[in-house]
């Protein structure tokens, strides 16, 4: 299969680049264009735009990077059916499905034969197998030999790959990651990244073996996963030791361990690690990066060249009855900030989580930044706040509701409350990537970028 | 020419039961009738989207006057012009007085000639709800027909306090006429109680009858008291309300129920059970209810009700859903979804019935259903009995309207 660039560069050490590049393998099913933004050769930015289409099932779907994947729990969209959903969006997705919110059920889902995604009542939407949940936090340890830790609802199940495997035979979905160890943070000593790493490339090797042999999953494209911590070394490590296997892209994982502790993660000590790793991935295959990231770290990573994110922040803002505010396009790049809005420092913010005297110490900076990107719905201040969530915002919830209908649902904890919330900020967050990808191809990353900053500064003061 | 901002039209009386068929018009909407209303206790019928209730074509829904005078309370809703416009609602809302859930939810409810005296759960304030405070509240939330105070008794409780009951609803009804600032927009009516004495409701319905009243309520009668005696007084108080004003039976909602009070004459009825079950995983079908959550549907492909078009069962599994009920919110939503069609089509299909003149059949067919074994309830049986239904003894005579 021929890889086609289709692209207009005005950086000529840029295309000589991609000219001794352009010869590379795709997977079959799966073709990723690429298109390179138009940067001056001082580019700053790697950012990209691209495409990941000729799915099997849905070969018409065309879905383009930086992608949001919607991520889900038990294969549904959290709070929202299928006719929720397409109030949404209608637009073709693809569904983020963690393999520890099904693992339950896998027996169920082969008996039924068809996959997941029509088991679900979801069989438009594309989707891509996950092993981990992104948006609830992993716990850390628990490792034996040969095995990753999934905990379900029924306790902690241990998986090997062979398991796996049979797993993601029995839920055929369109796309799925590689077993992996990411259980590291900043924090994790040498030993454990080292392992991690090792654990990475074995399960990554056995995986693709069993997937080659698989009637079922042969022709289904995987994606690697690219683990090592905070530790350059272990990082190029587990590239060099994952060449030569046949994938349709990457995961970088072992940054966090999910849930909130993908909320506070700190740039200074990722850029670097993340900058050494994507220069020695191939640039013709996409790269994941899980996990609720906040927006700006979000558009930095997007500038470094990771294409795939989830949707998981914008569902855990709206598990804390957060309305998602944040400017998600460039055009209300200047708008005074008209937002009765309580200081980010308030009490009023903190969930039960935090309650653990955690706010004395140096992270509550952090996790008091968290939560600038949102308002608190709870909070007294909306209880006649008429206005709707975000002003001239297209969805559902803003067309019909005011702060304070929403207000009330959330302090009587109605369903609705997070229904409602929930449609807002994906809506937000659907078109936040719609602007990501706007604004890498008329080169204004940077003024999006720009304009979150002024947004948050003007929020903290 | 009514005074008031309801009309109700006959359109089918059945010949053999006291079951009828009627349209009643709203301010917001038209009522077919016998309607089952859901109940939105908050101000939103728990985990669904207006939209959702009205592609189901439901008319009326419930919104309690307790829950929502307290939070987020009549100021803040008639600021923004009521509850229909806060929650996005646009047909027809009826509230209850606040009395019920103030009995049945506070144990330290005092009742005295001026109200209900109770303390308020959120900061122990000594808090007194009047009938003119209950008019003041729906008042403020808009709905399309509001209830009076009543002062309701438990059915269990018998002697003096069940004839001093009634009569303060008497009281309690003319200060409620009296407080009552929109009759242009909004109908009051008024609550028979009585208790489980027929001499007591009669008495009741007479003197609630001598007030000028669009409709009539049937209160007191969903909660402890057997089966047998609730229906004796159903067919006593709609023996004595007028038939050409709607005749509310209140907090009835399984289906036999709904089915044997048509037969006895209700109009009107409201329940939580269809939507509180849906939160427990269990899905409304004509032989009773799916526990989804039983391991006995992790393999059963077929939707809910193959018969059934709701959304949820053009979409999802049983076996889906068993993966989800209680689970994961969306369960709510598509539970709640298919219960609430399943109530709303029992009605349309008896409403069809007894257009059609066949609503005796529809009766035989509906318990043939739901009572395989032919174990149909006593009470049913009775019930059905006064009304010259027999499910035992069916002859050619009853099969047919004419």
């Amino acid at each position: 299969m021929i890889f086609i660039l289709n692209l207009a560069l005005i950086n000529d050490i840029y295309r000589l680049k991609h000219l001794f590049v352009s010869n590379l393998s795709t997977a079959e099913f799966n073709s990723f264009q690429l298109e390179l933004d138009t940067l001056s050769s001082v580019a700053k930015s790697t950012a990209r735009l691209g495409s990941l289409s000729e799915f099997t099932r849905i070969p018409e779907a065309v879905l383009e990077t930086p992608l949001l994947l919607l991520h889900t729990r038990g294969a549904s969209v959290p709070h929202l059916s299928y006719d929720l959903l397409q109030m949404v969006s209608t637009e073709s997705q693809i569904l983020q499905m963690p393999l520890v919110t099904l693992v339950d059920h896998t027996k169920n889902v082969k008996a039924f034969g068809k996959g997941i995604a029509e088991f679900a009542g979801l069989k438009e939407y594309l989707n891509y197998v996950s092993v981990q949940d992104s948006g609830t936090t992993t716990p850390e340890g628990y490792h034996e030999k040969n095995s990753v830790s999934l905990w379900t609802r029924g306790g902690r199940k241990l998986i090997d790959p062979q398991t796996y495997i049979t797993c993601i035979e029995a839920l055929k979905p369109d796309m799925f990651q590689a077993m992996v160890d990411g259980d590291t943070t900043s924090n994790s000593s040498v030993k454990r990244v080292r392992r991690s790493v090792d654990d990475t490339v074995k399960f990554a090797g056995i995986c693709a073996n069993l997937k080659e042999k698989s009637e079922v999953l042969k022709d289904t494209p995987m994606l690697a996963c690219i683990t090592g911590g905070y530790n350059i070394k272990e990082r190029l490590r587990c590239i060099t030791e994952l060449k030569g296997l046949d994938v349709a892209g990457y995961v970088l994982e072992g940054f966090h361990t999910n849930g909130e502790s993908a909320t506070n993660l700190i740039w200074e000590d990722l850029e670097p690690v993340l900058t050494e790793t994507i220069e020695s991935l191939p640039d013709n295959l996409p790269r994941a990066f899980h996990g609720p990231v906040t927006p700006i770290i979000l558009l930095k990573l997007v500038s470094k060249g990771i294409d795939i994110f989830d949707a998981t922040f914008p569902w855990l803002v709206a598990e804390r009855a957060g309305a998602l505010i944040f400017p998600n396009t460039l055009l209300k790049g200047n708008a005074p900030i008209t937002e009765t809005l309580p200081s980010v420092k308030s009490q009023a913010l903190i969930t039960p989580k935090e309650k653990d005297g955690s706010l004395e110490n140096e992270n509550s900076k952090d996790e008091l930044v968290d939560r600038v990107f949102e308002i608190n719905i709870k909070d007294k201040l909306y209880f006649n706040d008429t206005r709707p969530l975000v002003e001239d915002c297209s969805c559902y919830c803003c067309r019909k509701y005011s702060r304070s209908y929403i207000h009330h649902l959330s302090t009587t904890s109605e369903l609705q409350g997070p229904i409602l919330l929930m449609m807002h900020n994906l809506h937000h967050y659907i078109n936040f990537f719609r602007s990501i990808r706007l604004a890498i191809r008329e080169d204004q990353l940077q003024g999006l970028h720009s304009t979150l900053e002024q947004f948050v500064t003007s929020r903290r003061s | 020419m009514s005074r008031h901002p309801l009309t109700f039209q006959v359109l089918a009386q059945c010949k053999t039961t006291k079951a009828k068929c009627s349209l009643m018009t709203l301010p917001h909407h038209v009522v077919e009738t016998p309607v089952f209303m859901p109940v939105g206790t908050q101000g939103s019928l728990k985990g669904i989207i207006p939209e959702q209730l009205e592609q189901l074509n439901c008319q009326i829904m419930l919104g309690n006057t307790y829950h929502l005078g307290n939070r987020p309370g009549p100021d803040l809703l008639e600021s923004c012009g009521g509850l229909h416009n806060f929650m996005g609602w646009p047909r027809n809302l009826l509230t209850d007085s606040g009395g019920f859930q103030m009995v049945s939810l506070l144990d330290l409810a005092e009742i005295t000639e001026e109200g209900v005296k109770f303390k308020s759960p959120y900061d122990g304030s000594e808090c007194l709800l009047t009938p003119e405070r209950s008019i003041e509240i729906q008042n403020a939330i808009g709905a399309d027909i509001i209830m009076q105070l009543d002062d309701v008794v438990s059915s269990t409780v018998s002697g003096p306090r069940v004839e001093e009951a009634m009569h303060r609803t008497t009281r309690w009804l003319d200060r409620c006429l009296k407080a009552h600032k929109r009759p242009e927009s909004q109908n009051l009516f008024p609550i028979v109680q009585g208790g489980l004495d027929p001499k007591l409701r009669t008495e009741s319905a007479k003197q609630l009858m001598e007030r000028d009243v669009a409709g009539f309520a049937v209160g007191g009668l969903s909660g402890g008291e057997g089966k047998d005696q609730f229906w004796r007084m159903v067919h006593l108080s709609t023996d004595l309300l007028p038939n050409d004003k709607p005749r509310y039976l209140m907090g009835v909602g399984f289906a036999t129920d709904l089915v044997v009070c048509c037969a006895l004459g209700c109009d009107m009825f409201d329940c939580v059970f269809p939507t509180r079950t849906a939160r427990f995983g269990c899905a409304l079908v004509d032989s009773g209810q799916l526990n989804l959550k039983l391991k006995l549907f992790g393999q059963d492909f077929r939707p809910i009700d193959e018969n059934c078009d709701c959304s949820t069962c053009q979409r999802y599994t049983r076996a889906y859903l068993h993966t989800i009920a209680t689970i994961e919110t969306v369960a709510c939503n598509l539970i709640t979804v298919h219960n609430v069609a399943y109530q709303l089509r029992l009605m349309r299909n008896i409403r069809e019935s007894i257009m059609n003149g066949t609503f005796v059949e529809f009766i035989f067919n509906f318990m043939d259903t739901m009572y395989p074994k032919k174990d149909f309830p006593v009470w049913a049986m009775d019930a059905l009995k006064a009304v010259n239904v027999d499910l035992i003894n069916r002859t050619k005579q009853q099969n047919s309207d004419s």
